[in-house]
C-alpha cells in the first residue's frame, strides 16, 4: 500500500548556517520561481519572491548584516513550494526558510517591531 | 499595510503553546468535543487516530485573529510586541475574550466527525484516546521556525504515542502528517504517519449524484505527499464531478493561510486570488486541509460553497 507517508528532508535537528549558504548558492537566478509564487505580486519588494529570498539569504549568511528586508523575506513565505515545481535546481525553498527561520529564532536575532508587509 | 509583530506573534504562540498544549488560546477539552457519542475508544490495534486539533482550532485561530485584528484597529497592536510576556501573563485567560463562532465550532467538530465516520465505514480499526489523539502536532511551531518549542512539544508528543504503543498514526489534515513526519527526525518519534485519504474504500462513500465541483489541493498534499491523484479517485468514486481549477495537483495555488499568524491582510489578499480562480470554475469547491478551508472562506468570494473532503466524500454536501 502506499499509505506510508514519505520521509521529508528535514533542516530542524540544528539550523546550521553553512548547509543554508550551499543550498542557498546552487540558485541559478533563472526567476522561474517568480511566475507562481503567490507573495511576489502581493509584497512590497522582490524578496518576496523566491529568487529574492535567496539572494537576501545569500547576503546576510555570508556578510552576516541581517536587515529587516532578510526578515521580511524570511517570514512572509508560504512555504508552499509552488516555486519548487519549476525550479531547475530544485532547491527546496520551503526548507531553506524554515531553516532560516530556526537560525533567526535560536539565535535570538527577531528584534521587536518587525513585520510582514503587503503592498 | 503592515502585519503583526513577528517576534512578538512567535514568543506568544511559543509560550502558549509550551503551557496549554495549543498555540491559541482555547477552553479545555475543546479538541475532543467532536468525538461525543461515537463510543471511540483504545482497542489495541496499535493504530491510532491523530486528528492534530487543527480541524478543531480553526474556529479559536479565527477568533483570535479577530481579537489581534480589533487590537490594531484600535491602535493598540503594541500590545503584540510582548507577546511572550502576554502568554505567560494571562495567555489561557484569552480563551474567555476570543470567543469563536459556534457555528464554526460545530462545522469543523462535524469535519473530524466526518473523517472518523468513513473510516469506520471503510472497515479501518484503529484506536482512539482524547488525551493523546487530540493532542497539537506543533504544526505553527515547526512553521514559524521556533525550534526550542518545538522540541519540547515534540518530546512531550513522542512520549504519549509510545505511552500508547502506537506504531502507526492515522492524520486527518497535511499539515500535521507534515509535522509528525518532521518529528521523526528532530525527536525520535518512531510512527508511520498515514493520511487517512490513503485508508478509504470508495464501497464506504456516500453518493453525490453527479454534483459537480472544482477540487483546492492542499500544497502539502499535492506537491509533498503525491496524493492529487487519490483525492480525484476518492471524489469519483463518491460520484462527484470534477471541474479542474487552471492550477490544480501539484500546480495547485496556495491558500495563504501559513501566513495568517504574522499577516491576516496577506493572507486573506492571497486567498481573494485563489478563490476566485476557483469559482470561475464552480461553485463548489472541495479543500482537504483546514488551513484552507478557513482561509478561502474569509476571502468571502460570491458565488463560492467551499466543503472539506470529508464533508463531500461522507455526503454531507
Amino acid at each position: 500500500m502506499s499509505a506510508t507517508y514519505p520521509s521529508v528532508r528535514m533542516p530542524l535537528r540544528g539550523p546550521d548556517p553553512q548547509s543554508l549558504l550551499e543550498e542557498a548558492e546552487r540558485c541559478v537566478y533563472c526567476g522561474f520561481c517568480e511566475s507562481v509564487c503567490p507573495t511576489i505580486r502581493v509584497g512590497p519588494h522582490r524578496g518576496y519572491g523566491p529568487r529574492g529570498r535567496v539572494n537576501l539569504l545569500i547576503s546576510w549568511l555570508e556578510s552576516g548584516a541581517l536587515s529587516e528586508e532578510v526578515i521580511e523575506s524570511v517570514y512572509s513565505c508560504l512555504l508552499c513550494d509552488a516555486c519548487y515545481t519549476v525550479c531547475p535546481a530544485h532547491i527546496r525553498l520551503s526548507e531553506l526558510m524554515r531553516g532560516a527561520r530556526a537560525l533567526l529564532t535560536s539565535r535570538g536575532a527577531l528584534d521587536k517591531g518587525l513585520a510582514v508587509r503587503t503592498r | 499595510m503592515r502585519g503583526l509583530d513577528i517576534r512578538g506573534v512567535v514568543e506568544f504562540i511559543s509560550e502558549l503553546e509550551l503551557r496549554t498544549g495549543y498555540p491559541v488560546p482555547a477552553p479545555r477539552g475543546f479538541a475532543s468535543q467532536w468525538s461525543r457519542g461515537l463510543g471511540l475508544e483504545r482497542r489495541g490495534t496499535g493504530r491510532l487516530l491523530f486528528t492534530g486539533a487543527l480541524y478543531q482550532l480553526v474556529p479559536y485561530i479565527e477568533a483570535f485573529i479577530a481579537m489581534t485584528l480589533r487590537l490594531e484597529a484600535a491602535g493598540k497592536g503594541w500590545v503584540l510586541r510582548y507577546g511572550g510576556l502576554l502568554a505567560k501573563s494571562i495567555g489561557p485567560a484569552l480563551s474567555a475574550i476570543a470567543r469563536p463562532d459556534p457555528e464554526a465550532v460545530r462545522r469543523y467538530n462535524n469535519v473530524v466527525r466526518s473523517a472518523a465516520s468513513l473510516l469506520i465505514r471503510s472497515g479501518v480499526e484503529f484506536d482512539y484516546v482524547p488525551e493523546v489523539s487530540d493532542m497539537y502536532s506543533g504544526a505553527l511551531l515547526y512553521d514559524l521556525g521556533a525550534l526550542e518549542a518545538l522540541k519540547v512539544h515534540g518530546n512531550r508528543l513522542r512520549e504519549a504515542l509510545e505511552s500508547m504503543g502506537a506504531m502507526e498514526v492515522i492524520t486527518i489534515d497535511p499539515h500535521s502528517a507534515e509535522t509528525l513526519t518532521a518529528l521523526r527526525d528532530l525527536v525520535g518519534l518512531k510512527v508511520e504517519v498515514i493520511p487517512y485519504l490513503e485508508l478509504l474504500k470508495p464501497s464506504a462513500l456516500a453518493d453525490a449524484k453527479g454534483l459537480e465541483v472544482t477540487v483546492h489541493d492542499s500544497c502539502i498534499y499535492a506537491r509533498r505527499l503525491g496524493l492529487s491523484g487519490r483525492v480525484r479517485e476518492l471524489l469519483r468514486a463518491a460520484g462527484l464531478r470534477i471541474r479542474e481549477p487552471p492550477r490544480s495537483g501539484a500546480s495547485t495555488g496556495c491558500c495563504g493561510g501559513p501566513v495568517e499568524a504574522l499577516s491576516p491582510g496577506m493572507a486573506t489578499s492571497i486567498a481573494r486570488a485563489r478563490a476566485e480562480e476557483l469559482a470561475s470554475v464552480s461553485g463548489t469547491a472541495v479543500a482537504m486541509c483546514p488551513i484552507c478551508l478557513a482561509n478561502l472562506s474569509r476571502a468571502r468570494v460570491k458565488g463560492l460553497r467551499l466543503v472539506d473532503i470529508s464533508e463531500a466524500l461522507s455526503g454531507s454536501l
